[in-house]
């Protein structure tokens, strides 16, 4: 909405030809035509429908891009050869935007700003069946030459100003000395015109960085059952191991991509903790991520991709000479059982353990995710009996077998202060201990402090009870220092269970 | 097609002879066993089964192969709530033997771990450190944190199919363990040779652990208490080297069902940290069981012993 009421922002075919434009006040447009049916904006809307045009159209090209406000850049470098030259390549597109219900003005041409004014300001031509999409044949200034000035993505001042001093078509700046121009309309004229002309350099930024390895398999009927998904996954996934065969790579993330036959696209995900290139079990993976396709597929997929991302080096393995067995014959690798799990829990619930170089229990052990641990295979497995002998002097039983997730007070009655407890009561249940080792002192970590970490020195204890259950206690600071300061009496943790 | 179908007739067929070789070497076994040497071998090869044995001969010589079947199901039930951490070690304890053995075979010597999180954080999660009393490398352990028994469940079976693993070692808390669930991991550990452990949530008061499973032993721990050395006055403790210290792992095991075998009576063990294996804590200890009214003697006898090593 501007000063003078709302404005309209588009029309459509119709409303173009009543005279209708945007820009124009909706007052006159309604003064005009006072049947005219209105619709709001909805800015947001169309951005996020234009970014899923755009995702979408990877099914023509990896490289694509949404240009806002109305445009959708495709980097088709390498890719027409694929639909029978660029001339298929554009029919093929406009005919899926045709069923799309989209009017689409469709341009190819070697840069990015000839093909952003062919497409919006290029005189309409028939070509074939893709009504009016335009390609760049000739050189780039003959094809420019015959466009308005505002094909050069200039800002609108300078349109205005350039159509005022007559210069309206693009023909009209070629032949002009370049410094007046500059000097009187700034450097953007120059460079949108030099970018145009393929004279300077544009960087194409895609939506999506393209994968290392990418196969695609289009369908003439567009599948949508899942036995038939699942068909062209293991087609895909033969296709992509064929290819990082080839080059001795192996891929840690696979993205599979649907593209359904109304211009909408999804993804599926999955990461392997090693390098993998197994046909088998990639599909495997990605069978497992197919749960709630069905349901999204609509009237159907027409093309799958299938990209292998975080490709590394992996030595090529004798493959059984025999077909026949289900890899029984060497030794089975723990690998895919890792990604089957991480891919249904996620990397965080799949865990090793690292030993860390802290004297606290808590902290001297930490579950780390499998992937973490299998990313950083180069360094040296972790020395457990090293971690050990470090914590707890090499005691064999020195540690609990179930450490609590955080220590939990217990009432203790105890016959000598600096002695083991003679009775605790945890979790409502009273244990009177038999027997005892300790006590080992536990000093905090000065260096943490800060942190909010544990202050006070800990002593701990191993106790056992009259059932023969055994416990791992701790007396949470001094008694000398509790007389000092006047500091609260030592407390009492339990903070593990033995076996 | 026609070769996937002769492809599935040629291993419906290997099935089929498989089946067969098991039935005809189980009809072996009864013969084998009344050759005198077969019962001196630790480690017995009997009806395609390989089992390892567990250290003690009492506890082998309760089990049907002389020792822990390997690639099959065993459950371990806690006699009562507080027991879970027996459990837990004795589970481990057999996991640490399966491990061995299958380092001796050159066989992959990881372990699976499956928990439901809610567990860890009533009894506390698995400390690494104290694994390595067990004689297991924390290195070669899976941790997976599960929600419910049937992703429980899931995990188990896929760690079980792999067969790149030595041991699976499952927690078992919710209802959707019953008969297909347990036929299910024992039918995908007898296929890869992959031994499962469940520890199954006390459900019942006698420890059976309920419905009936396809489990090939299935084991009541609960907690053992050392000797009562120090008598009923209370512990003398932290005085010095004299210090009895709390010892080994003592459990008092019962193997309350054996599918091939004869359920045993209740036997005390010890789990020995240095040979890694079991031993008979009765055996070994040699103490008379103190009774209520001859507390006091023990007792006395056992301040006696504080002084002449003090």
């Amino acid at each position: 909405m501007s000063s003078n009421g709302p404005r309209i922002t588009a029309v459509d075919e119709a409303a173009g030809r009543l005279g209708l434009h945007p820009g124009m006040a909706l007052a006159d447009a309604r003064a005009i035509h006072p049947a005219l049916r209105v619709e709001h904006a909805d800015e947001d809307g169309d951005a996020e429908a234009l970014e899923s045009l755009a995702l979408w159209c990877q099914c023509f090209s990896p490289l694509t891009r949404p240009d806002s406000p109305d445009g959708v850049m495709l980097d088709i470098t390498g890719c027409a050869h694929l639909f029978g030259g660029e001339t298929g390549l554009i029919a093929a597109l406009a005919a899926r935007f045709v069923r799309f219900g989209l009017t689409a003005r469709l341009a190819i041409a070697p840069t990015i700003g000839a093909a952003w004014g062919l497409s919006r300001y290029g005189a309409r031509r028939d070509r074939g069946n893709a009504k009016g999409a335009q390609i760049a044949d000739g050189p780039l200034h003959e094809v420019l030459a015959h466009l308005p000035v505002a094909a050069l993505r200039l800002d609108e001042r300078t349109v205005a100003a350039l159509t005022r001093l007559g210069l309206k078509s693009v023909g009209d700046l070629l032949g002009k000395p370049r410094a007046p121009l500059a000097a009187r309309f700034g450097r953007e004229l120059a460079e949108r015109l030099d970018q145009a002309l393929g004279r300077a350099g544009e960087s194409f930024e895609a939506l999506a960085l393209p994968p290392a390895w990418r196969v695609e398999r289009r369908f003439a009927e567009p599948l949508i059952t899942l036995e038939a998904i699942e068909t062209a996954l293991g087609q895909l996934a033969c296709d992509l191991a064929r290819l990082l065969e080839r080059d001795g790579k192996g891929a840690r993330r696979l993205v599979l991509g649907f593209y359904r036959v109304d211009g909408w696209v999804t993804h599926r995900e999955v990461r392997t903790s090693a390098p993998s290139r197994q046909p088998r079990h990639l599909a495997r993976l990605l069978a497992e991520r197919l749960d709630a396709i069905e349901g999204d597929a609509g009237f159907g997929f027409e093309a799958m991709t299938l990209g292998a991302f975080d490709v590394e080096n992996a030595q090529a393995h004798q493959e059984k000479l025999s077909p026949d067995a289900d890899g029984q014959g060497d030794a089975p690798q723990i690998a895919p059982l890792i990604d089957r799990l991480v891919n249904r829990f996620g990397a965080d619930r799949v865990t090793r353990y690292e030993p860390f170089a802290s004297h606290l229990p808590e902290r001297s052990a930490r579950p780390v995710s499998v992937l973490k641990h299998a990313a950083a295979h180069a360094s040296p497995a972790p020395d457990w009996p090293a971690h050990l002998d470090a914590l707890a002097d090499g005691a064999s039983f020195g540690r609990p077998l179930l450490l609590l997730a955080r220590p939990e007070p217990v009432t203790a009655l105890f016959e000598v202060p600096d002695g083991p407890p003679v009775r605790f009561e945890w979790r409502r249940v009273s244990h009177r201990i038999t027997r005892a080792e300790g006590p080992e002192r536990i000093a905090p970590e000065w260096w943490r402090v800060a942190e909010g970490a544990g202050r006070l020195t800990r002593d701990y204890y191993r106790v056992e009870d009259e059932a023969g259950r055994r416990f791992w206690l701790y007396r949470e600071g001094l008694f000398e220092r509790a007389n000092d300061c006047l500091d609260a009496m030592p407390a009492w943790f339990i903070h593990g269970v033995f076996s | 097609m026609q070769h996937d179908l002769t492809h599935e007739a040629e291993s419906r067929s290997a099935q089929a002879r498989r089946l067969r070789a098991a039935h005809l070497s189980g009809l072996v076994r009864p013969l084998a066993l009344v050759r005198p040497e077969q019962g001196a071998l630790p480690v017995g090869h009997v009806a395609g089964h390989v089992a390892v044995s567990l250290g003690a001969g009492e506890l082998d010589a309760s089990l049907p192969d002389r020792g822990l079947a390997l690639g099959a199901l065993h459950e371990c039930v806690p006699a009562g709530h507080g027991d879970f951490a027996a459990a837990l070690g004795f589970s481990l304890a057999l996991a640490a033997r399966v491990v061995s053995k299958c380092a001796a075979d050159a066989r992959p010597g990881g372990v699976l771990w499956v928990f439901p999180t809610h567990c860890g954080f009533e009894q506390g999660r698995l400390h690494a450190p104290g694994l390595m009393a067990f004689g297991l490398d924390p290195a070669r352990f899976i941790e997976v944190g599960v929600q419910k028994t049937r992703a429980m469940l899931w995990v188990m079976e896929e760690g079980l199919s792999t067969g790149a693993l030595a041991a699976v070692i499952g927690v078992e808390t919710g209802r959707d363990y019953d008969f297909t669930a347990s036929r299910r991991l024992a039918m995908r550990a007898e296929r890869s040779g992959v031994t499962a452990l469940l520890i199954r949530a006390c459900k019942q008061a006698d420890g059976s652990g309920g419905a009936s499973t396809a489990a090939t032993t299935r084991w009541r721990i609960a907690t053992e208490p050392h000797a009562h050395q120090l008598g009923a006055a209370g512990p003398r403790i932290g005085q010095g080297h004299e210090n009895p210290g709390v010892g080994a792992p003592r459990w008092a095991v019962s193997l309350i069902k054996s599918k091939r075998g004869m359920p045993g009576h209740r036997q005390v063990v010890e789990w020995d940290h240095e040979t890694l294996s079991f031993r008979m804590a009765a055996a070994l200890a040699g103490r008379t069981p103190v009774s209520q009214n001859r507390r006091g003697t023990g007792e006395q006898a056992g301040s006696r012993k504080w002084a002449a090593a003090s």
